[in-house]
Order: C-alpha cells, then structure tokens, then sequence
C-alpha cells in the first residue's frame, strides 16, 4: 500500500480532531442531542402518563336511566364528574359544543324512554340505544371513550341483563382474564428493543449524514475554495490516492458521529426510562451476531453516506454550493430514517434495493432481531454497487483538471 | 534540454508562447495585469493542461508525464494556499511525506529553509495567526522541500517587505549556483532587471520580445526597461490585442 495514503489520513483526521469546533459538531453534538431528545421524549410521556393518572372525565348524559348514575359512581368511584340533562335537542347541541371545545371529554345520549323500553323488553320491537360521542382531538375524551363503550357500558348492560335472569352470574357467561395478570407474552426485553429499534436507525442515519456532510463539504469543496487542494494536487502524490485518502478519512469521522450518539442513547436510558417503560440496561442484551450484522451494516451505510457527500462536494465549486447540492439528500435521508421508524417497507423484499431507505431498514430489522439473510444481502449487494458506482465517479470527477480551482 | 512551448487559442488566453530556459539561468516573465504570466505557469507546473501545444519540462511532456515533471519543479502562486489550521512544521512534513522524503530528510531540509527565510521562530504557530509576509515565506519554504531542478514562482516579491524581498532573491540567486533552472513571473521592473539573466515580454498572452536586458535596450532603443515596456506596450496594443 502507499504509503502516502497513510499520511493523507493522518492529516484529514488531524485537521479535524484537532480543531476544537469540528470536535463539537462531530462528537460532542451528535451524542448531546440525542441525550436530551431523548430525556424531554421520556419526561413529555411520563409526564402525560401522570397527568392521565390523576384526571377527572367530565360527561354530559342525557335522558340518563334512573340508577345510570349510580352504577358509574359504584364502579369508577370518582373518576367521573357527571352533568344529566333532561331533553336532548337544544341541549345535546349545547353539549356536544362543549366538547369540540374540550370542556366536557365526553357525551352519552340515552334514547328517550330508556328505561321503560328495558322494562317491556318482551313487547319491544327492538332495543333501546346508546350514542356515545368523543372528540379525537383531546386525549382524554380518546381515553373515556375507549373505557366507556369496551367496558362500561358493556358491564352495565351485563348487569342489567344479570337482574332480567334474576342472577348476575348467569348472565357473566364467562369471564375473561380473570386469574392472568399478566397477558402480554412479549418479554420485557422485546418491547424495549421494539421502541429502541424503531427509533435507533433513525438517529443513527441522520447523525452519520449529518457528521459526514459537514466535515466531508469541508474536505472537498472548501479545500478547492480555500486553494489548499491544489497544493495537494502539486505534489507527484496520485489523484486517486488523495481521493481515496479523503473517503476513508471521512468514513472514519462519520463513525465516530455514529458512536457518539450511539454513546448518547445508552447514557440517557436510565433518564429517558419512562418512555421504554423502565428498561434495565442488563435487558438489551446484543447477541454477537448481531454485532456482526450491525458492524456489516453501519459500514455500508457509511460508504454509501460518504461516496455520496464526497461526490456531490466534488461537483460543486464552494462550499455554499455543495451544500445546495447535500441538502436535498439530507431530506431523503430524514424521510427514510421516520418511514422507517414507523414501520413501513419492511414487507417487501424490494423495498431492500432502494438505497438509503434498504439501508435504514436492515438497521432496524437488527436492533428488532428480525434481520433476515435475504433482506441483508440484498441490501449489501446494492450498496456495495452504489458504492462502487460513485467511488468511479468520484474518480472521475476528481481526474478532470477544470474542477480543481474553485470559483 | 529544456524546452517550453505552448499555444492557446481560447479568448484571453495566451498563445504563441515559445520559450526556453537552462540550468543555472533566471528567465523572467515580465508582463501588465491580466497578460497571461499565471495561465503560463500553471500550464508548466502541469495544474493546467493546454489545449494545444506541448510543455516539456527536463524533456518530460507535461499532460503525459504530469508526476514525474511534479516531482522536479517547484511551483508557487498566490493561488497556491497551505491549511491555516496547521503550523509550519506540520505542514513541512507532511508535504514531505507526500513527496516521499525521508523523515530524517524532511528535518534537515526544513533546518535549511527555515533558516534561510527566518521561519525558525514561529514554526510551531498555526498559520491563521501569520501576515500575508510569513505566509509567502512559508510557501516558498514548502514549494523548495525536495530540492527540485526547476524552479518556478509567479510573483515571488509581492506584497513582501524590502528586506523579505530581499531574502527570497537571494534564495533563488544562491539556487542559481546551484545550477537549478529558474523562471520568474514579474510586473516589477527592478526584479526583472537585477535578478534576470533573460526577459520575456508578454502582452496580451504573446510573447513580444525576449533576450537579455541589453539586447531588449537595444532592439527598442530605450535606456531602460520601463521605457522598454511602454514602447512594446504601445507597439503590441496593450488589452486591445
Ligand atoms: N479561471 C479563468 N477563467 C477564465 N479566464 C481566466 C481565468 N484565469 C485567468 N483568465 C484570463 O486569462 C488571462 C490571463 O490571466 P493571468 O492570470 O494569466 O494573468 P497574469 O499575467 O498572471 O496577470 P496578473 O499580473 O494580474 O497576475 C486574463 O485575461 C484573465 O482574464
Ligand atoms: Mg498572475
């Protein structure tokens, strides 16, 4: 090997961990925002959770049932504050105003005569009924309606049901869950690394970008603009040395963005506790294949990151340009890393051939542990291309006298 | 042996440019603003390719040979910058390192320049807190690293102080000795004349005239170079070709 590759190297990464601002956006700031994204995520839920904790539903009834009432003070004790109200025209307008303003989180309606209609069930030609109204928009009214119409109403008409067949256990038929406290099969373990796995691709895509872009426009177009490229390019040294130089150079900086906020999360888990519900770090534990896979992945994610920057800086004459150039990258790679997130494209085998989207979906796939060899080799084979693809036209580019002066 | 030629027929460009200078010579290319002394010498120092003709260097083309004539010449401009965030002595070793020397050979060629130009003293600074001055000095110091045979500076006085000025003539005075092959680019008049052993006059990307001080005076019949150059300035045209 050249041995003048080496000392390309060495001055790409002592120019920038020797600079105290360069250090700051590329390893300090990466992990911080994550640290404190996470910490005000966690404190944010687990203060709403509190809050949800302590809250009074407020309900507007109408044509209440004489013992309704009754029943909903001896079931939820004082978790409702109930306003009845007698007719339900003008009124139920009234009230229904008052929860779009989310002054009231919830309206029930009772059919008129309600109560006589139960009685004469058996000359009835059908049954009374119920209109339960709730506003999306508040959380609360979410809440009590979700607990209104799967619980208690259906509770309450199980009790009616029980006093028609003179026993309440006759009526119960059945009952569900009620030695298991405990339904959910999924461990612990599983759920955080769900959270952490559909979160962690996105942070880390968008750190290892965003440290890759500021320092790699640096390196290319702000050279040429500053005139110190040229310098370079006097010596006997091969242009595809210091090309080559420049990209392992910057591979090297992206990754310590990406252990930076790696480094961040994991120091803010005990902080951020609320928002994973309570994760004891010895809960994630990462299997060695996994590492491996992980390791594999955030390589090429890097390449394809830093092929890409490099090439888009080259083209540009300065260092405002590249940037106009970056920017719309940066985006795709935001909208990636949250489709990600949320879930999408893991279906579809295609999805793996896209680059950067295939690439963020093979990171969140290990951190599930649902990483398949089929999703991962594909997406290694086309970055691998990608790679390979820029890299020859980076060399190109940079082999073309007429880019080498800026301005 | 050491043969330079070159044409160039884009617009403000330079073209019938045919020259040549030997070892242990100082030629100097005199010329106004814009006349195309940088287009000249970035095409020798092989960082910009002509688009017709052919430059040779120690009898190497260079579009053809473009590393091994880099790794004989020395080329400084004012477009030429050094990292401002590295100290002299970094950046010496590290171009060493590039030029393939030797560590051992880095120290004492840099012992040497330093001297010379009197960097000793700040060596160790980052260039960002240096004067346009100490930059120049430093640059010339990087450019001389590998002791090359042929030297090539645009403008090596400007912006210089007499006595820096000074001491970067008597560099290339002592390279001359040395038996190294020296062009200079220069619009001052007193470099030309003290310095030169051969002129060449460029106007308007063409080389009007060429030869020593004395055949320059007599051919235009002037008594000085300055009243040389305004009469090849006039006779030539000047900017409108
Ligand atoms: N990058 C460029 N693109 C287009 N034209 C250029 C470029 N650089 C120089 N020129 C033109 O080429 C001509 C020669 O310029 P050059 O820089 O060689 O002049 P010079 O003799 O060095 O002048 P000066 O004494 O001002 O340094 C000028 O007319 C200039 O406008
Ligand atoms: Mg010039």
């Amino acid at each position: 090997m050249d041995k003048r590759l080496l000392s390309i190297v060495r001055k790409e990464l002592r120019r920038v961990f020797t600079d105290r601002r360069l250090v700051m956006t590329v390893l300090i700031l990466p992990g911080l925002s994550i640290a404190l994204i996470y910490s005000v995520m966690g404190m944010i839920t687990g203060d709403m959770n509190s809050q949800r904790d302590l809250h009074t539903y407020r309900l507007v009834v109408h044509e209440a049932p004489g013992n309704f009432s009754d029943y909903l003070e001896g079931r939820c004790e004082d978790r409702f504050l109930l306003t009845e109200k007698e007719d339900s025209g003008d009124a139920l307008e009234a009230s229904l105003e008052a929860l779009r303003a989310e002054t009231v989180d919830g309206v029930l309606v009772f059919d008129e005569g309600f109560e006589k209609r139960l009685e004469d069930f058996k000359r009835a030609d059908s049954n009374p009924n119920v209109n339960v109204f709730y506003n999306p928009v508040s959380d609360y009214s979410g809440d009590a309606y979700r607990w209104l119409t799967t619980e208690i109403l259906p509770e309450y008409r199980e009790a009616i049901l029980g006093e028609r067949l003179g026993n309440p256990a006759y009526a119960r038929v059945f009952t569900v869950n009620q030695d298991n406290l405990n339904p959910s099969v999924a461990s612990e373990e599983k759920i955080s690394s769900m959270i952490l796995g559909s979160l962690m691709p996105i942070f880390i895509s968008i750190f290892l970008f965003a440290g890759a872009m500021n320092i790699g426009i640096d390196m290319l177009a702000g050279e040429k603009e500053r005139g110190t490229l040229a310098t370079i390019l006097l010596t006997p040294v091969k242009r595809e040395t210091v090309a080559l130089g420049k990209m392992i150079s910057l591979a090297i900086v992206a990754m310590g963005s990406t252990i930076s906020s790696l480094a961040g999360i994991l120091v803010t888990l005990p902080l951020s506790s609320s928002l994973f519900g309570g994760i004891d770090m010895a809960d994630i534990s990462v299997s060695l294949d996994q590492w491996l896979f992980l390791g594999a992945a955030l390589v090429l994610l890097a390449g394809v990151y830093v092929t890409l920057i490099l090439s888009l800086s080259m083209i540009a004459s300065s260092v405002k340009e590249a940037g106009a150039y970056v920017t719309p990258v940066y985006m795709v790679v935001l909208v990636s890393g949250m489709m990600a997130a949320m879930g999408f494209g893991g279906d579809h085998l295609r999805n793996y051939l896209i680059p950067v989207f295939g690439n963020v979906l093979v990171l969140r796939d290990i951190f599930v542990d649902e990483v398949t060899w089929w999703g991962f080799l594909t997406n290694s084979g086309v970055s691998l291309l990608v790679i390979l693809m820029l890299l020859l036209v980076f060399r190109r580019i940079f082999k073309m006298e007429r880019y080498l002066y800026g301005g | 042996m050491k043969k330079k030629a070159l044409h160039k027929r884009t617009v403000e460009a330079v073209r019938g440019i045919d020259f040549e200078v030997k070892p242990g010579e100082i030629y100097g290319l005199l010329g106004p603003n814009g006349a195309g002394k940088t287009t000249t010498l970035r095409c020798i120092s092989t960082l910009m390719r002509p688009t017709a003709g052919t430059v040779e260097v120690g009898g190497l083309n260079t579009v053809s040979a473009g590393e091994r004539v880099r790794e004989r010449i020395s080329f400084l401009t004012n477009d030429l910058k050094l990292d401002e965030h590295f100290s002299p002595d970094f950046t010496m070793k590290f171009f060493g390192e590039l030029r393939q020397m030797s560590p051992k050979a880095i120290e004492e060629r840099k012992d040497v320049l330093f001297e010379a130009l009197r960097i000793t003293g700040f060596k160790n600074q980052p260039i960002k807190e240096f004067s346009t001055g100490m930059r120049q000095k430093l640059a010339i110091a990087v450019s001389l690293l590998h002791d090359p045979e042929v030297v090539v500076f645009d403008e090596p006085t400007n912006g210089l102080d007499v006595i820096t000025a000074r001491t970067v003539t008597e560099l290339l005075l002592a390279m001359k000795q040395d038996k190294k092959t020296i062009l200079v680019s220069t619009h001052e008049m007193s470099v030309a004349e003290g310095l030169c052993d051969r002129i060449g006059i460029l106007i308007s990307g063409s080389l009007v005239m060429e030869g020593t001080l004395e055949h320059i005076l007599k051919t235009t019949g002037t008594r000085s170079l300055a009243d040389a150059f305004f009469w090849l300035y006039k006779e030539y045209g000047g900017e409108n070709g």
